[in-house]
């Protein structure tokens, strides 16, 4: 043979695979798709059904970057998340041509006066400056994007001494008290991996004046690392103050409370997401996470739906009285308005014992969670701008309000939305999710599976070789500094000189009439039910 | 050393403020608005005066040297700037004169000899002050920044008569060591020069003036 017939020989080989190969594989799937008796659409269109699948599986993607518009996707858009991504990376909150806003619809406003703040008039504390690194963008074309980020000199915007707000003031040794209003909620190690928690930590000390909220999952050494103030989550399961049997360990308790860098105790009776105990299962329970959590390596934990350790106010409120004595520091607890007629039986119950929790932190429905249930997730618990004011209200009637600060959360995650939660009657906030986005979270939505894209919400050591704590961190920092800056920016809109000065008369709510309600209507719209459902 | 400072509520005369009291200096700060008193407080100045509040001009008679930072005010509005800053520096320097304060040291902005584009801009007839302050019997320092930045500082400068080169930046941080460093040196006596960021480290770099 020759050369040409060889080739010749080849190309018929060649092109014989590339008919036959396909066709053999079409007929393949067609087969086994009209004999498998599970999905109904592959059985009647073998093949072709696939794309249903296809499609539906690369669906949020594709309506999240192409499809869904700017104000539409939930739990947050792609507008919310890109004004947290832009606060972190380029420390950048400006917007050009106008709000994207649906002003027809209803909502809450902020009123301003005629006559604003001036910048030198804020009660705000720049003295200290936070050396940090931000992003600048060189050039922005079709394909590429040039940036670099620089060190950058920045105004920390804390507030004022006297201005700071503090937890436990009057009854513990050790009173909290933090110069700034935005912290970040209970995130727990596990839930995300160390090296998102340890941007978060190393981001937080950075920036000062905030704390961090260690989840119920424990304290870790990467909670530590960035040596930010620290407030430790206490559940039903105890998890790194417990026995080994699972009692509670006051000895594990007492340890906890000696670290300097951790300023105060949160009891979770429950949280937006999750009205009941959490559920981890054996395969992410590693020897770290046991160590943690004070619990056997590899298996199940099914928390209890709530505390073993207290079943009524008087138990718990003797409860809190033993931690913050034994502890010496501020004890709060974490709540969601559900109920008014137990809030309103426990509220009453701090002014007739004089006891009771230093802070209380109140969840909105809305807030988020690792894993929870969809029926919880959805419906259980009232959204946070309806319990807040309810809460506070309560507070002021059984005269107890000076005694216990309220901290919000709930999809705070923009100064706009926490000036108004302060309006409403919170004191501080908390924020998750818009942490977790700081630190380079996609919203993915995969939580609960461990295998999140970015290596922020697992453990998975190979998905989180992709965040670079040294690089996050400062995204971290920048990110809660904006946050107070807008406060600042808007406390001066509604002519006050500190965002600690925000009340009710600063806020209005518009129906999509657009009628103008006050908030009084409002918080008394909820007592009216309350009294509905009781006759 | 007694140090008043003028513009000290500035954000460069906040890093004054701070390093002066780092170094060891008490300090006179003289701001434009009541509500920084706090931060002054807080940066260890040892006395406050605020503009416009009273004469405080007997306040320099317990000084050994004065630090006039030019800073627009934020109340004297788009136009007026120059007027004022100008009646400031003049202020100043006879009040210095009057209670005998031995050192005068200015902080004015590079390319001095550019007149203003429009009348609005800050940084228009910056070159009268300091011609004015040379004329006058009082020992003086005229320090002229390139643009200054909020970059954190470098520690390190370049001194020159003149920064030929344009796009040169410093730190604000930077800015406010040198003045301070300005103050306790001899070698700055009667002298009048840029700087921007460079090579030599801010004490090094002001011994080696002159």
């Amino acid at each position: 043979m020759n050369l040409t017939s060889v080739l010749i020989t080849a190309l018929i080989v060649f092109i014989l695979l590339l008919i036959v190969i396909p066709i053999g594989f079409f007929i393949y799937i067609y087969i086994k798709d009209d004999r498998q008796k599970q999905h109904a659409i592959l059985r009647n269109f073998p093949v072709i059904g696939k794309v249903r699948y296809f499609t539906e599986h690369i669906g949020p993607e594709l309506r999240q970057y192409l499809f869904e518009g700017d104000n539409e996707a939930k739990p947050f858009s792609r507008k919310e998340y890109q004004d947290i991504v832009k606060a972190g990376k380029y420390k950048e909150r400006l917007v050009g041509f106008g709000s994207k806003r649906n002003f027809t619809e209803d909502g809450f406003y902020i009123r301003n006066t005629l006559f604003p703040k001036q910048r030198e008039e804020m009660k705000v504390d720049n003295t200290e400056k936070i050396k940090t690194r931000v992003y600048k963008v060189d050039s922005d074309n079709l394909f590429t994007r040039k940036e670099h980020s620089e060190e950058r000199l920045i105004d920390p915007f804390y507030l004022r001494d006297e201005d700071a707000v503090i937890l436990g003031e009057n009854t513990c040794r050790h009173p909290f008290k933090v110069r700034g209003l935005v912290g970040q909620s209970g995130m727990s190690f596990g839930a995300l991996g160390e090296r998102a928690i340890t941007a978060l930590s190393k981001g937080l000390g950075l920036a000062g004046g905030t704390w961090m909220n260690t989840g119920e999952g424990g304290l870790s050494e990467y909670h530590l690392e960035g040596h930010p103030d620290i407030i430790m989550q206490i559940g039903p399961d105890l998890f790194g103050v417990r026995k080994p049997s699972g009692e509670f360990s006051w000895e594990a308790f007492k340890k906890k409370s000696e670290i300097e860098n951790v300023r105060a105790f949160e009891l979770k009776l429950a949280q937006g997401a999750k009205t009941r105990g959490g559920h981890v299962e054996g395969e992410k329970v590693t020897e770290k996470i046991a160590a943690i959590r004070l619990v056997e390596p590899g298996k199940t934990i099914n928390s209890p739906n709530r505390f073993y350790e207290f079943d009524d106010v008087p138990t718990m409120f003797d409860f809190i009285e033993q931690l913050r004595s034994v502890g010496g520091k501020p004890v709060g607890i974490k709540i969601v308005v559900g109920d008014l007629d137990a809030l309103e039986n426990m509220i009453s119950y701090m002014r007739e014992s004089g006891k009771g929790p230093d802070f209380i932190t109140v969840d909105g429905g809305e807030g988020g969670t690792g894993a929870t249930f969809q029926e919880l997730a959805d419906t259980v618990g009232l959204p946070i701008m309806s319990a807040l004011p309810v809460l506070d209200e309560m507070l002021k009637k059984y005269g107890v309000r000076d005694r216990v600060k309220v901290i919000a959360s709930g999809k705070l995650i923009t100064p706009d939305k926490i000036a108004i939660a302060l309006a409403l009657g919170a004191d501080l906030v908390n924020i998750a999710r818009g942490f977790m986005i700081s630190v380079g979270c996609i919203m993915a939505q995969v939580c609960h599976n461990n295998t999140c894209p970015v290596g922020v919400a697992t453990t998975d050591e190979k998905l989180q070789d992709g965040l670079v704590i040294e690089e996050k961190y400062y995204r971290v920092c920048n990110y809660v500094v904006s946050l107070r800056e807008g406060l600042y920016n808007l406390a001066a809109a509604a002519g006050i000189d500190s965002p600690t000065k925000f009340e009710r008369k600063h806020v209005v709510y518009k129906d999509e009439l657009g009628r103008l309600v006050p908030l009084e209507d409002i918080i008394m719209a909820a007592e009216r039910a309350q009294r509905k459902k009781e006759a | 050393m007694n140090v008043i400072v003028i513009g000290a509520d500035s954000q460069v005369g906040q890093f004054v403020i701070r390093n002066l009291t780092e170094r060891g200096h008490q300090s006179i700060a003289v701001i434009n608005e009541e509500n920084k008193v706090h931060d002054m407080k807080k940066l260890g100045a040892s006395k406050i005066e605020t503009n416009g509040r009273g004469d405080f001009t007997a306040a320099f008679s317990e000084c050994d040297a004065v630090i006039f930072i030019s800073d627009s005010s934020p109340k004297t509005g788009a136009g007026k700037t120059v007027l004022v800053d100008h009646q400031a520096v003049l202020d100043a320097v006879q009040a210095a004169q009057q209670n005998g304060v031995k050192r005068f040291i200015m902080m004015s902005a590079v390319r001095v000899g550019e007149g203003p584009t429009s009348s609005e801009e800050m940084i228009g007839a910056k070159d009268r002050p300091d011609e004015w302050i040379k004329e006058e019997d009082i020992v003086h320092t005229i320090v002229r920044p390139a643009r200054m930045t909020d970059e954190p500082g470098r520690g390190k400068v370049a001194i020159a008569n003149s920064i030929t080169e344009g796009g040169q930046t410093i730190p604000r941080e930077d800015v406010a060591a040198l003045l301070v460093a300005v103050l306790e040196s001899e070698t700055a006596l009667n002298q009048v020069f840029e700087v921007a960021s460079g090579d030599m480290a801010i004490d090094e770099a002001v011994q080696a003036i002159g």
